[in-house]
């Protein structure tokens, strides 16, 4: 078990690695670091001459005459000692943006999470202890339709069902629930949900909808299973086979399956924090897209690669642990 | 990506809703049988057709000349001479979603296309030789998993333009590992198979083992990954369009038309969200459902099995 | 349980009773016509209340003499312009000394030329520190070691020897002086700090009506009364700004009633929608910017001063203005001029005479040695004339003039495709600099009022990969690079009326650029809550100070 973490950890770091270098050629290829000054040279009617040494400034202070690699050796040194270097927009330290956005792009994944597993446990044990039942195929119709529509789409509906509609219909003075960032700072827990309710929806829409397809199966496939025979033989009720034995089986796989699942969601949370407002991570990337803060882009692209990585490693090992045959 | 979540799909059970199979069945006839299989098939055929024949089908003109008396058309709520009614330049949006539909679907498909190839090369490659070259070949791909493609694909995008050429690239490069795993678990599995071992002792070449005992034996799985690739680049479209990274005018695309308006919801023009939106869920539920119902064909196993070791379910075991 | 149900069911009858008073009110202003012409009661200004504003975008740092903060005009025309003392007040096209001065400055011409400024003695800063010439001192060394325009670069020394007085002296005779001291700074907080480090991320002094309360990057920023401010006092308790950078999440969240107003910057498609809400006002007026299409003369076909004429008269641009904002301004003309109409004092038509004309089309290209070939385009020694139209991405109302000019030119002879591209990385930072684009619809932007348009069609002020500059077209003209001077440097305002004029003709006759739609800037806004908005060319918040709550707030 030891070794297996231990190897498993050791490759993560290696693909880590690479993915670090696959990322700053990605960034460097496409934008150019010195997008950002000349974007705010070109605005306003900066004296020419001027503009020539500031942006002759700016590249020395990046060291952009260097060769690709040495900027990347530089660049990689400065991250293993934990030095982001700073956004080239607004000169503030990269580490600091990223770490108060993550926290909110956490805080989201986090319910959304707790939300898909929960729904999707329910679905999945209702639609897999009566296959076929009008119960099944309902739930199948709707994870089906649910992974067939764009995000963006839902939330939008979603806005209007939930909030437009109520709020006209009975003219209330505020909405009863929010489609715009974080709750009010001095706003109790109901106004944090009432913030967080269809962020956490959208975002967990499309995992309910797979998760408990997935569930499904693997509760059909235990139900079959010789144990649950033996089970039933001993005398035990449908609700202690179904609860005890066979969710509990059929979750062994779903762990792994998830874990690498929540690995993914960075690419999701875009989309979502698009259209609420969220102050996270997706929102970070995208005014770093606009502004061409490569050291931003940079740092984003890591952040999300050690978190899938993360969770991979994650799934590895909770499949070692899970999985005896596994660990071979 | 979407793409991954519909991966999860893959790992379902059967939703057979006709008559357990006979052995020896063409696929074909097995998939008739299967219901919801036959309904997207149908849909897909009707969406596919109304692409194709979009110039023939469209009632109006898909580039007309903007000028005032066109202009004056402009948000036209549907009507018995504009179906889904008429956008902001006046165009009718009925004949813009069939030439869209050419565009969503060439993407999807080239994506599936390229994807399928890439994966299925690498796949084969690192389940038949194993060792190292396996080894190196999946922490290429655990590579690609890790980094979000959609950022990938904003960032491509942002230095190097608008294009349909780059989205299908890096959607493709971004879909190809799913693909590429799924391959080399069953290659592996497959590898050890009598049948293999006989075709071997005869003394056929590796390349002649591969293409014709192996490969034949993975194409339905690789067909029901391909189908879900189409679906997901088609939603990855429509979600780069709302970023502002689509495709650029006039070439009408679903996505690009959905995003376009997507401030008139709760308005009077809220239609034009809706037809664009429909054309989307439609092609991308029909695609899943023609996905599901091959997956329970390419599945030889009793009902109700739960295909462990695929690529997506859950890591390949080692 | 029984006073509950009474409670639920009358609240529900109320509810059913304000759904057709809604109803009712709907039907009345459809028929009442034109609602966004009808003036909001005028009633007396109530105190206090909290109003909750959008913003689209949020400046990157609130150091405005530094790049990120130049960056954002939001960030720079509303937050600075509230919380930082200025010396002159543009309002209604006429500059007026601002609440800091004691009167109109003295100007004596020189050489060289004096400009002195008395200060109002009640002028103080939010810490109660007297506002004094040294911060003129101090604000006009900052804004020159920061090149942030002409009229900043042109001043030579300001004597500080009297603290109510402050003497500035120019280098080169400057007519745009009264641009000078729009922002300034605190010299006694900030002389000898790092003033980027102080200012980055929002600065709690004040020396305007308002003061910066709080500043949550990516959520929010609110502003409080500045208590200590010497003029009229805002009506308002706070006013809050939420960040909201998607369009879409922008308007739903005013749908929706989480927003009070919202502001934009040129309408886009989207919000031509709002007009049906109930209740919804639109203020707008026309700004200093507007937007043009940017022909690249050094790149063929464009390098023909014929081509790009007959451009012009292939375009009905009175057709793409309407078509943007007519529903929001229905008297809206193109900018006849590169200038916008919002400029009154200098603003000329000589693009008049450019009016769709297909015939003058097929003159100007005859003349120039091409032919229509068999595909119906314009062909010259076997190249087709084929033209790439760029703009920045997520831009619905530029997306939307680019498909009517792309149609519009089709039909008289020109391939035209459209390509956008992320405007910093891309097209400004790329494209622009190394000059591969033909054309594109960009917005100007003037940073001041003043018509001096040196920087974008100088010749000196053509970018290249180690000199920045904004004459993306890259017109060289000697008798225009002359007049520019000209109009630069003359202080007498006849003559330099009469030089803009002429430097205004001769652009409409090189066509480096052809001007299309002003930019509306726009305020729309729930009646029934919010009074006192108005709008004005020199920005929307102008007169924050004046707004109130009427109700609910």
């Amino acid at each position: 078990m030891v070794r297996l973490v231990a190897r498993r950890t050791a490759w993560s770091v290696l693909v880590l690695f690479a993915a670090s270098t696959l990322c700053f050629v990605i960034v460097r290829v496409t934008t150019d670091p010195l997008t950002v000054t000349r974007a705010s040279l070109n605005r306003g009617d900066v004296d020419p001459e001027a503009a020539a040494r500031l942006l002759a400034d700016e590249r020395d202070r990046l060291g952009l005459h260097r060769p690709l690699a040495a900027q990347y050796g530089h660049w990689l040194a400065g991250v293993a000692h934990g030095d982001w270097g700073e956004s080239l927009e607004s000169h503030r330290p990269v580490a600091a943006d990223v770490r108060s956005r993550l926290w909110n792009t956490v805080q989201l994944i986090a319910f959304g999470i707790v939300l898909a597993v929960a729904v999707a446990i329910l679905v999945g044990v209702v639609s897999g202890a009566r296959q076929y039942s009008a119960a099944d195929h309902a739930l199948s119709g709707l994870s089906f339709v649910a992974l067939s529509m764009p995000s963006f789409w839902f939330a939008l509906m979603a806005i209007e069902v939930l909030i437009y509609f109520p709020r006209h219909a009975l003219h209330l003075d505020h909405p009863l629930l929010y489609s715009v960032g974080l709750h009010s700072p001095s706003g109790g827990l109901l106004d944090y949900a009432r913030h967080l309710a269809l962020p956490v929806m959208t975002l967990s829409l499309p995992l309910v909808a797979a998760w408990s397809r997935y569930i499904r199966a693997s509760m059909i496939d235990a139900l079959s299973a010789p144990y649950v025979q033996a089970a039933t033989a001993k005398g035990l009720s449908r609700r202690q086979v179904l609860l005890g034995h066979v969710l509990r089986n059929a979750l062994i796989p779903f762990t792994t399956v998830s874990a690498v699942g929540i690995g993914q969601l960075f690419g999701g949370v875009i989309v979502t924090e698009a259209i609420f407002s969220w102050p996270g991570m997706g929102q970070l990337l995208l005014q770093a897209l606009s502004d061409g803060d490569t050291n931003m882009l940079l740092a984003w692209l890591m952040v999300a690669a050690t978190f899938a990585l993360g969770l991979n490693l994650l799934a590895d090992i909770l499949n070692g642990v899970l999985d005896p045959r596994a660990r071979s | 990506m979407t793409i991954v979540d519909s991966g999860a799909l893959t790992a379902d059970g059967e939703d057979r809703a006709a008559r357990p199979l006979k052995p020896g069945e063409p696929a074909w006839k097995r998939l008739t049988h299967h219901r919801l299989a036959v309904v997207g098939a149908t849909v897909l055929l009707v969406l596919a057709l109304g692409a194709l024949l979009a110039p023939v089908l469209a009632p109006y003109p898909v580039d007309p000349l903007l000028d005032r008396a066109q202009l004056a058309q402009r948000f036209q709520p549907p009507s018995s001479q504009h179906w889904f009614g008429t956008d902001d330049l006046g165009r009718d949006v009925f004949t813009r979603i069939l030439w869209g539909g050419r565009v969503s679907l060439l993407i999807g498909i080239s994506v599936a296309a390229a994807a399928t190839a890439i994966g299925t090369a690498v796949g084969t490659t690192a389940g038949w030789f194993g060792g190292w070259v396996d080894e190196a070949l999946m922490r290429c791909t655990d590579l690609l998993l890790v980094i979000p493609g959609l950022a990938v694909l904003m960032i491509a995008q942002h230095g190097l333009g608008e294009s349909t050429g780059v989205i299908v690239v890096v959607l493709s490069l971004s879909s190809w590992p799913t693909i590429a795993r799924v391959v080399r678990a069953e290659i592996l599995s497959l590898r050890q198979r009598e049948f293999v071992e006989a075709a071997r002792a005869t003394g056929a070449s590796a390349w002649r083992v591969v293409t014709r005992h192996l490969l034949p034996n993975v194409v339905g799985t690789i067909t029901v990954y391909a189908t879900l690739v189409v679906g997901g680049a088609i939603l990855a479209e429509s979600a780069l369009a709302f970023l502002d990274f689509g495709l650029p005018a006039p070439t009408p695309s679903w996505g690009k038309m959905l995003a376009g308006f997507k401030g008139s919801s709760g308005t009077s023009t809220a239609y034009l969200i809706y037809f664009p939106g429909l054309a989307i869920l439609l092609t991308v539920l029909a695609v899943n459902l023609v996905g599901n119902g091959l997956r329970d064909i390419a599945d030889p196993r009793h009902p109700g099995s739960v295909r462990r070791g695929d690529g997506a379910s859950s890591r390949p075991r080692r | 349980m029984n006073t509950s149900w009474r409670n639920w069911s009358t609240r529900a009858g109320r509810a059913v009773a304000a759904v057709i008073v809604s109803l009712l009110a709907a039907s009345c202003t459809v028929g009442s016509g034109n609602d966004a012409e009808r003036v909001a009661p005028a009633d007396q200004p109530k105190e206090g209340g909290t109003l909750v504003l959008g913003a689209l975008q949020e400046p990157a740092c609130a150091d405005w003499y530094a790049a990120c903060g130049i960056s954002s005009v939001w960030g720079r025309d509303m937050l600075s312009s509230q919380t930082l003392p200025r010396a002159f007040d543009f309002v209604d096209n006429v500059y007026r000394p601002s609440i800091l001065l004691a009167g109109e400055p003295t100007v004596s011409p020189g050489p060289p030329q004096v400009v002195t400024y008395r200060l109002n003695p009640s002028a103080v800063w939010s810490d109660g520190t007297r506002i004094t010439s040294a911060d003129f001192k101090y604000t006009a060394e900052q804004a020159k070691l920061a090149g942030s325009s002409t009229a900043a670069a042109a001043v030579d020394t300001v004597d500080a020897s009297d603290p109510g007085v402050a003497k500035v002296t120019f280098k080169d005779p400057t007519p745009a002086w009264r641009d000078n001291f729009a922002r300034l700074l605190p010299n006694h907080l900030l002389a000898g700090k790092d003033r980027g480090a102080v200012l980055r991320d929002g600065y709690t002094f004040s020396g305007g009506p308002w003061a910066l309360d709080h500043w949550t990057r990516g959520v929010e920023i609110k502003l409080v009364p500045n208590a200590r401010y010497w003029g009229p006092k805002p009506h308002l308790d706070s006013v809050v700004f939420k960040v909201i950078t998607d369009s879409s999440a922008y308007l739903a969240a005013y749908k929706t009633g989480q927003l009070d107003m919202a502001y934009f910057a040129g309408p886009q498609r989207d919000i031509l929608d709002l007009k049906g809400l109930t209740g919804t006002h639109f203020e707008s007026s026309i700004g200093f910017s507007f937007e043009v299409v940017m022909f690249n003369t050094a790149k063929p076909p464009l390098d023909s001063k014929a081509v790009r004429q007959a451009l012009a008269f292939g375009a009905d641009r009175d057709a793409i203005v309407l078509q943007q904002s007519g529903s929001i301004d229905p008297a809206i003309k193109p900018a006849q001029a590169l200038m916008s109409p919002g400029n009154r004092e200098w603003y000329t038509q000589p693009y008049r005479r450019y009016e769709r004309d297909l015939g003058r089309v097929k003159q100007l290209m005859t003349d120039d040695g091409w032919a229509k070939g068999t595909d119906g385009v314009w062909a010259k020694a076997g190249t087709r004339a084929t033209v790439e139209l760029n703009t920045g991405t997520g831009n619905a109302r530029r997306e939307q003039a680019e498909e009517i000019l792309r149609s519009q030119w089709k039909e008289a002879g020109f391939d035209v495709s459209i390509v956008n591209a992320n405007p910093a990385t891309l097209l400004t930072g790329k494209w622009f600099t190394d000059g591969t684009f033909q054309a594109a619809i960009v917005s100007l932007a003037p940073p001041a009022t003043d018509p001096n348009l040196c920087g974008n069609f100088c010749s000196k002020n053509i970018p290249t990969e180690t000199k920045p500059g904004n004459n993306v077209s890259r017109i060289a003209s000697k008798p225009l690079d002359d007049l520019w001077e000209a109009v630069a440097k003359e202080l007498d305002d006849t003559k330099r009326h009469e030089l803009v004029n002429q430097a205004q003709q001769t652009l409409a006759d090189e066509m480096p650029a052809l001007p299309l739609n002003p930019v509306l800037d726009i305020i729309v806004f729930n009646e029934a809550k919010v009074g006192g908005v108005k709008t004005n060319p020199a920005g929307a918040f102008y007169n924050l100070s004046e707004w109130y709550c009427r109700s609910h707030c």
